[in-house]
This record gives structure tokens, C-alpha cells and sequence, in this order.
């Protein structure tokens, strides 16, 4: 609904259904596997990066499963195969999580793997098993989130939202503009310590998204409104050219 | 009010392991509530309205930033610390 596509990106999502049968139980899964860690005991404090629970390692892979998806639908003209795509940490963020990024694996011997970097900006989202990933090509930066719609009461619009963003309300739900400024956020890599207030949505008389505001800096965007699934709403945006 | 921040910190946490925590995690002052996805990050909000009623102030626009909502104990360092605090002496915020 929001705007056309000037920038070519992908997106892919991938559900419960399909991560079920990916990986053995967590507590069978060995220490150097890509499925890492363990379970926190019944009222075990919650102690930062030791933590993995089963709903979280369906996050995991349906998450990395959305990626691979993404990236692949970006690079049909490529040919390259989803198998030959392997998603990677790139770093961590205290506000959306990991950062990942693709490469390209070009050759495999018993014991060792060839992969080249691919040129490609990667977001993801996950919640209950549910994952979408969305990618386009550098220099353009792509953010995307999933939530479940109807989470934000309407008194709490004005926590997030700018003064003019606030009369979208009448089009898009709250939950929706949510997504779209958390996605903008993650195009954007903003940073903690960013007031919320700093980043603005422009929208054109069409409601459609044309720009966002960072402090006193325009960018020019692209976003779109997706309901993957009944009850979700997820959101991606895409800036063209920003530099770091 | 000297002794306002730790019953901030008492109520916050009886409320968000009420509520927030899930299953078989018990959240401390310390614990960072967003970075591991513990909590998902629209769930600020809510930390928002449950602060500004137990401090009977607005939150204002240049503090709704992530950094400020990191912690329990950060929260209380940012908001709670001078605040003529407006939390019941029993029961939550909810």
C-alpha cells in the first residue's frame, strides 16, 4: 500500500512448520554446531549470551532459513543455489539483535569451504517461529520487522510517533507504523542512544512513504506493508545510497 | 525522596516478572532486557507508561531512546533517582 518499488530488494519468510524438522532437539545438539548453547534451569537468572531455549532456536533457524530465501531471490539472476548461501554473523546490536551478512560458498572439500563475501545488506525479524529477511544490494540498506498486529494501545502513540506521523494513524495501524520505524531504524543502523523522536517517516499525500528523517538529515525510502500471516504485520524499508 | 529508587527497582521487577519474563526466567536490576530479545523491543512502550506512572512525571522526548531502558537499574538511575516517586506500596503498576 505504501509505495512503489524504484530499488530492487527480496523478502522471504519462513514459518514453525518448516524449522520443525531442520535440527535434532537442543539437547542433543553438539557445542560447534550452528545451533549453539543450552536452557536455562526452571528460575535460573538470565545471564546474557549463555541463553538458548527451543522457541528461540525455531526463531533461529527460521530466521536464517527467511535469509537464505532473501538473499537467493536476490540473486536469481546469479543462479547461485540456496545451498551455496550461507548466512553469517556480522556483529550484534543491543536493540534488534544479531547482524548477519551472506557469502557466497564457492567450493567445498571435505575439510574446508571457499566462501566470497556477497555485496548484499540483510535484515531479519523473528517472533513464535515466524522469521521474515528481506535483501538488496549495497550501497542500499534494507530493514524489515515482524510483529503481531494490535500490540501497541492507542495511548502510547505519541512514545514513538512524530507529530505527523500521528495522523497516519487513521490509515495504518499503530503496530504497523511500529514496524515501519523499527525497520527504518535497522536500514538506518541507528544506535541506542538515538532519541526515538529523531526519526521521522515522511509520507506523501498518498500515505505512501517517500523519505526518512534522521535528525537534520532527508533520506530518500521505499516501504511496504506486508501481512505474512493472519494476525502479523511486517514492515520493510529501503534507502538508496546512504554512506556511512 | 532518598529511598525512592530502590522501591522503583522492587516494583519494576515484581511487574516485569509478572508479566514480561518468560517461562523459567527471572529478570534482575542488572539484567538487559532488550539485547538478547529477553523482552521484544516494542515492549518499551510499556516500560514507558510503567515509569511514568510510578513517577508521576512525562518522559520526556530526547530520553525514549533504547540506551535509557537497557537495565532495571538503569531505568531507575535515569528516571527514579530524583523522582518524588508515585508507586503504591503494594501490588504493580499494571
Amino acid at each position: 500500500m505504501l509505495t512503489d518499488r524504484p530499488i530492487r530488494y527480496s523478502v522471504a519468510v519462513a514459518t514453525p512448520r518448516e524449522t520443525e524438522s531442520l535440527a535434532a532437539p537442543i539437547s542433543t545438539v553438539r557445542a560447534n554446531s550452528l545451533v549453539p548453547r543450552h536452557v536455562p534451569e526452571s528460575g535460573a537468572s538470565f545471564r546474557t549470551s549463555v541463553v538458548w531455549s527451543e522457541p528461540a532456536r525455531h526463531d533461529w533457524l527460521a530466521s536464517r532459513l527467511a535469509a537464505k530465501r532473501a538473499a537467493t531471490g536476490l540473486l536469481k539472476a546469479s543462479a547461485i543455489d540456496e545451498r551455496d548461501i550461507d548466512i553469517v554473523r556480522d556483529g550484534r546490536d543491543s536493540r534488534w539483535g544479531t547482524q548477519v551478512t551472506a557469502r557466497h560458498v564457492a567450493g567445498r572439500t571435505r575439510t574446508r569451504q571457499l566462501s566470497l563475501p556477497l555485496s548484499l545488506s540483510i535484515s531479519l525479524s523473528h517472533a513464535n517461529g515466524h522469521a521474515i529477511a528481506a535483501a538488496a544490494h549495497h550501497p542500499a540498506r534494507i530493514g524489515v520487522d515482524l510483529e503481531r498486529d494490535g500490540r501497541i494501545a492507542s495511548g502510547h502513540a505519541d512514545y514513538f510517533l512524530a507529530p505527523r506521523e500521528r495522523k497516519l494513524q487513521h490509515f495504518v495501524s499503530l503496530t504497523a507504523l511500529w514496524a515501519l520505524k523499527e525497520s527504518a531504524w535497522k536500514a538506518l543502523g541507528c544506535g541506542d542512544t538515538t532519541p526515538f523522536a529523531e526519526l521521522e517517516l515522511l509520507f506523501d499525500a498518498g500515505s505512501c512513504v517517500r523519505a526518512v528523517r534522521l535528525g537534520a538529515m532527508v533520506i530518500p525510502a521505499v516501504a511496504e506493508l506486508r501481512r505474512p500471516w493472519p494476525g502479523w504485520v511486517a514492515a520493510v524499508v529501503v534507502l538508496n545510497g546512504v554512506t556511512e | 525522596m532518598t529511598d525512592s529508587r530502590p522501591r522503583f527497582v522492587e516494583l519494576m521487577l515484581d511487574w516485569l516478572n509478572g508479566k514480561l519474563a518468560p517461562p523459567g526466567v527471572r529478570i534482575e536490576a542488572d539484567t538487559p532486557l532488550f539485547r538478547t530479545g529477553l523482552i521484544d523491543s516494542i515492549r518499551i512502550l510499556e516500560l514507558i507508561a510503567w515509569t511514568e506512572r510510578a513517577t508521576g512525571r512525562l518522559i520526556a522526548e530526547r530520553e525514549i531512546q533504547m540506551d535509557n531502558f537497557r537495565t532495571v537499574a538503569r531505568i531507575a538511575d535515569v528516571f527514579a533517582g530524583s523522582a518524588d516517586l508515585g508507586v503504591p506500596q503494594s501490588g504493580g503498576l499494571t
